[in-house]
């Protein structure tokens, strides 16, 4: 947002390149090579399965790749831990926020801010210090909160509040957390139809920040309107890659969206 | 309205007001029923004579233990089968001090910190590589790992067990009766307040999102490794304080007592109080150390007043209460996991529900 | 010579009796990923009700199946009313309460028949043969003949017949097993019903060479675990290969360093195993990430 942000984003570029992972003597990702501009909103569409998932968990280090390199600017992703992205300013909202139902709005939006070694939980231990580190979790949060418009549901579970404004309080946890490059995992499943427009708006405000924004979505509609690019896959494998109408145009394409109705229809779970 | 604002500003009114915003929250009349009880049934054994003092030395032991156990499983959601593997560690270190210069009060019970954060530390490795059940089956192995090592060393340097010296503090013997028990409540009240101080920090926290799950606090920002390390080595630590601490208790560290059952009780203890909190860890503690008194006090008594012959109990006592709380602890794992403490909140809610139902209904009766 | 060939006898026969309650935790957790911590406990009441059976004047073979029947019952009877609810659900929280399942057995075990170390009568031969040194009973080999014919047996169920196809899909994608239409509560129950039968064949085999107690009799269930995980979790084949492995592991360590050191030196193994290998020696290279 600063100009000093702002020098940083547009230096950075997202470049993965040649990746596989195996999970399990199964070959989940394979060659898997794109790369996204800094300030754009590239989408990842696929059926169940194709992988899109797995490609945010390698970005993110959860899961390293048995080949090829993620790099962020000049940072090689795979040798970074998952917690330590948010210092190379990347940040993952997640599918599912159900882990943390239990949590408040701002607890799950200052998650980050918690210390992460022994001298800085003694450093909070003290009284007036952790007022004060406190104090500054809670504006950091409340201030993401405010991004949103979220403010009025800080201090509320994330249990008691609909699965939109739960999906909104994540990305404002990643815009926290991270902050140039955001990951999106499925910002609109499990939100119905007329609350998704709350979300298409958060993200088109994230975008005019100049915000990097890689997003998986189901909703076809929603990733060819908000994306600048589309990347589609299917068996762990990249099918096309290019502006929203071409690649949705394209025969693979099509075909394997056919294939993912037919798939959503047992509902195969999904990780993560 | 106006009289509203001026009762306010009265003493009793502030108070009642802390009080209410206090209780006002679903869950804090539980936590103090249980509060409640737990520090009037500490008091009772205070001044309850010898017998009841000794029932509540071992409560205290295990309640330390317990609060060890807690802040593994409960707090950070790592099951684990070591926690009697830990006590014994705790209770060999003292008994391997007694004789040499270390053996002076508050250096067993530091010593035995620090080894006790240093295995708890080794035990927490096999969980950077994998989680669940096979980390539950590492602990299994660590478990049978101390017995065998307790076992050997003392079979044979001390066959009958490894002595303990009577605990004195500086020239005071605090070894039995009311002044044994209040060490023990002291120090149990120290470990308590230390360990809420600790998840205070923020430790809490991360620790919680670690148990909700570990990808989710890793992509959070948590470090999920360092921090569930540091739950291993806590644990590890306040639960060889308890074996310390037990073994002053018994005046013997004996590997016959650490054994897998006495892992399973500590388990069954953070479960039947409730597993989220160390003020269940406490009272399941209680439950489950005073119960098998209890039982062999009156159950014969109560049997007999039923009809029913009471032999098979008293013959087989120590089988039917391990039997007893192994059902317990498998009917509360499957159908209530949150103890004692998830029964009392439940009844908590339903007797919210039925006050502020009266309250709203009596509002819309009243003309406005 | 014949102190190694009698150790060769007893690691084939007391591997075989782990490869028995192994058997067990590997069909459990292959339809489930339930480990259950009870297959002691099943095995212990296998072993005392052939005790009433036989010191009540049954023969041999019936007291075998008559045992066999009831305790495979039994098992699915507490599947059906204790855990089934709860098991689709959790996994890892129905585990845990085998532990207590286990405990629970073992109380009654105990009330029932007392703590004291209890001899079967001789039931089969007492005829002993000496082969290269090493004596060799009937009953060593009834044990053998038991637990080879169990594993053999299961391992061709799961292969060829329509239950143990579907077990197979159930372990390999339990919600897509789901969708084509196995009900995997069915599934699970008779894997219950498996599993507590063989548990009470490993009780019998066992309970025919030793004097049974309840402690150490649950104890070897829990011994098993090593044995399992040697083999691969989840694996039938590798139960009684890992139970042999183990038992031979055991004899060498109590002639070499001391019979003290056997379960130091099995859960050791076992961990080392969890570490560098967790899918055992023969199980499938799975992501162990439960």
């Amino acid at each position: 947002m600063n100009a000093d942000s702002e020098v940083k984003t547009d230096a950075r570029r997202l470049r993965v390149d040649g990746v596989d992972v195996d999970l399990g003597g199964v070959r989940i990702l394979r060659g898997v090579t794109f790369d996204v501009r800094p300030g754009e909103v590239f989408g990842i569409v696929g059926p169940n399965g194709a992988g899109k998932t797995t490609i945010l968990n390698v970005i993110d280090g959860i899961v390293r790749p048995s080949a090829g390199t993620v790099r962020y600017g000049d940072v090689d992703l795979c040798r970074v831990r998952p917690h330590d992205m948010r210092k190379h300013g990347i940040g993952r909202s997640l599918q599912s926020t159900h882990y943390f139902r239990d949590l408040t709005a701002l607890q799950l939006v200052a998650l980050g801010e918690l210390p992460n070694s022994i001298v800085g939980a003694l450093r909070f231990a003290g009284h007036r210090k952790r007022r004060k580190a406190q104090a500054e979790a809670r504006d950091k949060g409340m201030e993401a909160l405010r991004q949103f418009g979220l403010e009025q549901y800080a201090n509320r579970p994330l249990s008691e509040l609909s699965s939109a404004v739960q999906k909104l309080v994540d990305i404002a946890r990643a815009v926290v957390t991270g902050g140039e490059l955001l990951l999106l995992d499925e910002p609109t499943s499990g939100v119905s139809g007329h609350e998704r427009g709350g979300i298409g708006e958060a993200l088109r405000r994230l975008r005019t920040l100049g915000r990097t924004i890689v997003l998986i979505d189901h909703d076809p509609g929603f990733v060819t309107g908000n994306c600048d690019r589309l990347m589609a896959m299917n068996f762990g494998e990249v099918l096309d890659v290019g502006l929203p109408d071409e690649v949705m145009s394209s025969e693979a394409v099509k075909r394997s969206y056919l294939g993912e109705s037919a798939n959503t229809d047992v509902g195969i779970e999904r990780d993560l | 309205m106006t009289t509203d604002a001026i009762k306010d500003r009265t003493g009793a009114g502030v108070l009642g007001r802390t009080l209410g915003r206090m209780l006002g929250r679903q869950g804090s009349g539980t936590q103090f029923v249980m509060g409640a009880g737990l520090l009037a049934a500490a008091l009772w054994a205070l001044n309850g004579g010898p017998f009841l003092n000794l029932v509540g030395q071992s409560c205290a032991v295990y309640a330390v233990a317990a609060i060890g156990q807690s802040v593994l499983i409960g707090s950070a959601g790592q099951i684990a089968l070591s926690g009697a593997a830990f006590m014994a560690i705790g209770a060999f270190v003292t008994g391997s001090l007694a004789g040499t210069p270390l053996e002076t009060f508050p250096f067993p019970l530091l010593i035995c910190a620090v080894v006790g954060w240093l295995v708890g530390l080794l035990s927490g490795l096999p969980g950077l590589r994998f989680r669940g059940l096979y980390l539950l089956l590492s602990s299994l192995a660590l478990q049978f790992m101390v017995t065998a090592v307790t076992k050997n060393y003392q079979s044979a340097r001390h066959p009958a067990g490894l002595e303990v010296p009577p605990l004195h503090i500086g020239p005071l013997d605090v070894s039995t009766g009311q002044s044994f028990y209040i060490v023990l409540i002291t120090l149990l009240a120290t470990v308590y307040l230390v360990v809420a101080l600790v998840e205070r920090t923020g430790v809490g926290l991360a620790w919680r999102a670690i148990r909700e799950s570990e990808e989710a606090a890793a992509v959070s920002g948590v470090d999920a490794v360092r921090w569930k390390l540091y739950a291993f080595a806590m644990s590890g630590a306040i639960t060889a304080v308890a074996g310390c601490l037990m073994a002053y208790l018994v005046g013997r560290a004996d590997y016959e007592t650490y054994n897998l059952n006495l892992s399973i009780a500590l388990i069954t203890m953070i479960y039947i109080g409730g597993i989220r909190s160390r003020l269940g860890a406490l009272t399941g503690a209680v439950i489950i150390t005073a119960l098998p008194y209890i039982l062999q006090l009156r159950l014969p008594g109560w049997l007999a007043g039923l009809g029913i012959d009471a032999n098979w109990y008293t013959e087989n006592q120590s089988i039917a209460n391990a039997g007893l709380f192994n059902l317990l602890f498998l009917l509360v794992v499957l159908f209530e996991p949150e103890g004692v403490q998830g029964l009392l909140g439940k009844a908590e809610r339903l007797l919210r529900r039925t006050l502020s139902g009266r309250r709203t209904g009596r509002t819309t009766e009243s003309p406005a | 010579m014949s102190v190694v060939a009698q150790a060769v006898v007893g690691t084939i026969v007391t591997g075989s009796v782990y490869g028995l309650v192994g058997v067990g935790f590997a069909l459990l957790f292959r339809a489930s990923k339930v480990l259950s911590f009870a297959q002691g406990g099943f095995m212990l009441l296998g072993a005392f009700v052939f005790y009433s059976l036989v010191t009540g004047g049954r023969p041999f073979l019936p007291a075998v199946l008559v045992t066999m029947i009831t305790v495979a019952a039994f098992s699915a009877v507490v599947y059906v009313l204790i855990f089934a609810r709860v098991a689709a659900r959790e996994a890892f929280a129905t585990s845990v309460a085998t532990i207590g399942l286990a405990g629970v057995l073992q109380a009654a075990v105990g009330i029932r028949y007392g703590t004291a170390p209890l001899s079967l009568p001789d039931v089969v031969s007492t005829r002993a043969f000496r082969i290269l040194g090493a004596v060799v009973q009937v009953a060593d080999i009834v044990a053998v003949v038991m637990a080879v014919t169990v594993v053999a047996a299961l391992v061709l169920i799961l292969r060829h017949s329509q239950i143990g196809l579907r077990m197979n899909a159930v372990a390999d994608n339990a919600t897509l097993a789901v969708h084509l239409g196995i009900s995997s509560a069915r599934i699970a129950t008779v894997a219950w019903a498996l599993a507590g039968g063989t548990a009470a064949l490993a009780g019998i085999a066992f309970s025919l060479r030793s004097a049974v107690d309840p402690v150490g009799v649950a104890n070897i269930g829990l011994l098993a675990f090593p044995a399992i995980i040697l083999g691969g979790l989840g694996s039938v084949g590798g139960a009684l290969a890992g139970g042999l492995l183990l038992a031979g592991i055991q004899n060498a360590v109590r002639i070499g360093i001391g019979a003290g050191w056997v379960d130091f030196v099995s859960f050791a193994l076992m961990l080392g195993f969890l570490f560098f290998r967790p899918s055992g020696l023969f199980g499938k290279a799975e992501v162990v990430r439960l």
